[in-house]
């Protein structure tokens, strides 16, 4: 009954997981990635070809 | 074997035939109060009162205790110092009787007990206190709970109770805490009772109850002040009123009257709940109708409001109590844990734990309606001390060294409060309740939810390795930079990318020094031609100025293609030496399919894991301000 009261207080951090981890497992067949930021990627499924910038140090 | 007699009332004559032959009272039709002592006489003892009888329970009414049958036969209606209570006969089914005893919603089954050698137990309940074990003959070792005076009785029905004589009854609790036992002290003779309490009327299994209690709401009194009618429904359950004409509290008191307590003064109070008497609530699923209301102090000058609640529901009573805005609904219990030690930290009972929360002295300041309170008991100095595991409160009221009163408590929403159907003013909510959760989840839900979520991730994470595209290295190799060439140009061998689409790994690293490498990378699908290119420059300059070292840039790189389609593909890599004056002379390429991006672990299972982590702190710092 306790586990039951807790399922349903939580229900939509239930729904949260299912879908963060369904989103999650889709990414990994589909070679996607999840994290907005990467630099060092290069998409085949679509957006531009990559390459980072040279950059010039100052030094003596 | 007795059999069943017949009587004739000695007042008007009226012929009764008593149910059991151990009845000791019958009420005749007339009214009158007859005693079966041998012989039948009318009942001339002066405790003996007209009282009016409050109960759940009817006359002649069936239902079962423990798997045996047993009839209603009458009840004893006690008047006490503290409390009224009703004692019905319940006649069982082997001949034996045994006591309901019923009053405030608690009803318990008292069971006489017999063989007990009580030489010498007349002087250890004269000594027996809250704090001191008690020995009853081979009972074993009790602590009393409550010690009460017997005042008046009244009688319905046809009773086996002996109450004649009896002065004082007591209630002891086990030292385990399991079993209660109720003693009747007349004289010098101890009346013995085993007290077991019934959770519902429904365990009884009657054929008959009365589903609300129908208080007389004509029986007035005249107020000991000016004289005026008052009308007192709740007597005997409540002994205590504020007379609306005059504001006097009044209190009944053992020379079975009325008295003049005290006038009430009326307080300035703006930052009060604004209930007036007679409002219908519904709290916790139970309805009340507020009877009653005061407004207390403690001995650091903090005031709260308590609103006498009668439960239509049960027929008892309960108290809400209005602090700061945050409201929890209070109410007699008469289970509860053994007596804590002083200083004792926590209390255990029914699979929970409560924390000491706060001790402290309780005066009347206010008070209105019908209420159980009256200012005689600010000078008593009695200690009340709060134990919490919120939303749940116990409370122990200690009333001297002799009686204890155990209340429960559970926090009531404030929205709950808003949502009557009478709405009702309510002062501005201050800072976190006593009994307010945290938050709607309890740390261990919390911790328990989250790790569940993080296990079905990982669970789901390693599936996913199980099922999809095993790492493979197509390409590891060390290539150097000639004098001649300043270029470097590799082709994978061709490899197979089977699944719908897959990521392709590329770690790169060169001994550049004071130098850059120029990288341009393709992979090729060598059936449509299709290229994903790259491209990166490798560069690292160190030194030292001023004494200091110094370093920019990396010797490595490591890049991603990914949800690369399935097809044959190629790598090309072509490197390209830098002109400044340092070195690059090799350059080490590894290329994998099928390569995983730890970021799409982390960075969902970090998600995750935030909503129960940010709401543990919260909790945590929600805590912090409630025992601030």
């Amino acid at each position: 009954m306790k586990l039951l009261d807790t399922i349903k207080k939580m229900k939509w951090f239930i729904v949260f997981v299912l879908g963060i981890t369904g989103v999650k497992a889709s990414a990994d067949y589909m070679g996607y990635s999840l994290w907005p930021f990467q630099g060092n990627e290069t998409s085949a499924s679509g957006g531009g070809n990559a390459r980072t910038g040279r950059t010039y140090f100052y030094h003596k | 074997m007795e059999l069943p007699k017949t009587f004739s009332c000695p007042k008007c004559g009226t012929a009764y035939r008593q149910v059991n032959t151990t009845a000791i009272h019958y009420e005749c039709s007339c009214g009158n109060v007859n005693r079966i002592d041998g012989f039948l006489q009318s009942e001339s003892n002066q405790k003996l009162k007209q009282l009016p009888l409050y109960s759940r329970f009817k006359q002649d009414t069936k239902g079962y205790f423990n798997q045996q049958a047993f009839s209603l036969t009458g009840t004893l209606v006690v008047v006490f110092k503290n409390a009224a209570l009703n004692f019905w006969t319940m006649q069982m089914q082997d001949g034996s009787v045994k006591l309901l005893e019923e009053s405030y919603g608690f009803q318990t089954v008292l069971t006489p007990v017999t063989g007990i050698n009580t030489n010498g137990l007349y002087d250890r309940l004269n000594r027996a206190t809250t704090t001191k074990d008690t020995i009853i003959d081979q009972l074993g070792t009790y602590r009393l709970v409550q010690l009460d005076d017997f005042w008046g009785f009244d009688v319905k029905g046809e009773s086996a109770a002996d109450i004649i004589g009896a002065e004082e009854r007591f209630l002891f609790q086990s030292r385990d805490g399991e079993t209660y036992i109720e003693i009747w002290l007349a004289g010098k003779e101890c009346r013995i009772f085993k007290q077991e309490p019934v959770e519902t009327i429904e365990d009884l299994e009657l054929s008959a109850v009365n589903p609300a209690i129908r208080f007389n709401e004509k029986d007035y009194v005249d107020c000991a002040s000016c004289g005026k009618e008052v009308n007192i429904p709740y007597f005997p359950l409540v002994k205590n009123f504020v007379c609306p004409h005059c504001s006097t509290l009044n209190k009944f008191s053992e020379r079975w009257r009325w008295e003049k307590e005290q006038k009430v003064v009326q307080l300035q109070r703006n930052a009060a709940a604004k209930i007036p008497l007679g409002t219908k609530l519904h709290l916790l699923g139970d309805d009340f109708k507020v009877i009653g209301a005061t407004i207390k102090e403690d001995n650091e000058d903090a005031q709260w409001q308590e609103f006498t609640l009668y439960c239509e529901t049960d027929g008892g009573f309960a108290f809400l109590s209005v602090f700061n805005g945050n409201f929890m609904l209070v109410y007699e219990t008469m289970e509860f844990p053994l007596l804590p030690a002083v200083g004792q930290s926590m209390i255990y009972f029914e699979d929970t734990y409560y924390q000491f929360y706060n001790d402290y002295t309780t005066k009347l300041l206010w008070a209105e309606g019908y209420v159980f309170d009256n200012f005689a008991a600010n000078n008593r100095r009695g200690f009340t001390y709060d134990y919490i595991a919120p939303p749940y409160l116990f409370s122990l009221e200690r009333d001297g060294d002799r009686n204890n009163y155990w209340y429960r408590g559970e926090y009531v929403d404030r929205r709950e409060v808003q949502n009557q159907e009478t709405p009702i003013e309510l002062p501005r909510k201050v800072g976190l309740g006593t009994l307010e959760p945290s938050s709607k989840f309890t740390n261990r839900q919390l911790i328990v939810g989250g790790a569940l979520a993080a296990i079905l991730f990982i669970l789901v994470h390693l599936a996913i390795d199980l099922t999809g595209t095993p790492a493979k290295v197509v390409l590891s190799n060390t290539y150097t930079f000639s004098d001649s060439s300043k270029n470097i140009e590799v082709t994978s061998e061709p490899f197979e990318l089977k699944n719908f689409r897959t990521n392709v790994g590329i770690d790169i690293s060169a001994d550049v020094m004071n130098n850059w490498v120029s990288l341009d990378y393709a992979l090729v699908n060598t059936e449509t031609g299709q290229e994903y290119n790259a491209g990166k420059d490798l560069e690292y300059y160190a030194g030292s100025d001023g004494g200091e070292n110094w370093s920019e840039g990396s010797n490595s790189y490591d890049h991603l293609f990914t949800a690369v389609p399935k097809g044959k593909y190629v790598l090309n890599i072509e490197a390209e030496k830098g002109t400044d004056a340092g070195l690059v002379t090799t350059l080490y390429v590894k290329a994998q399919a099928g390569s995983k991006r730890a970021l799409n672990f982390w960075f969902p299972f970090i998600i995750i894991l935030s909503w129960p982590v940010i709401m543990l702190i919260r909790n945590y710092s929600r805590e912090q301000e409630r025992w601030a």
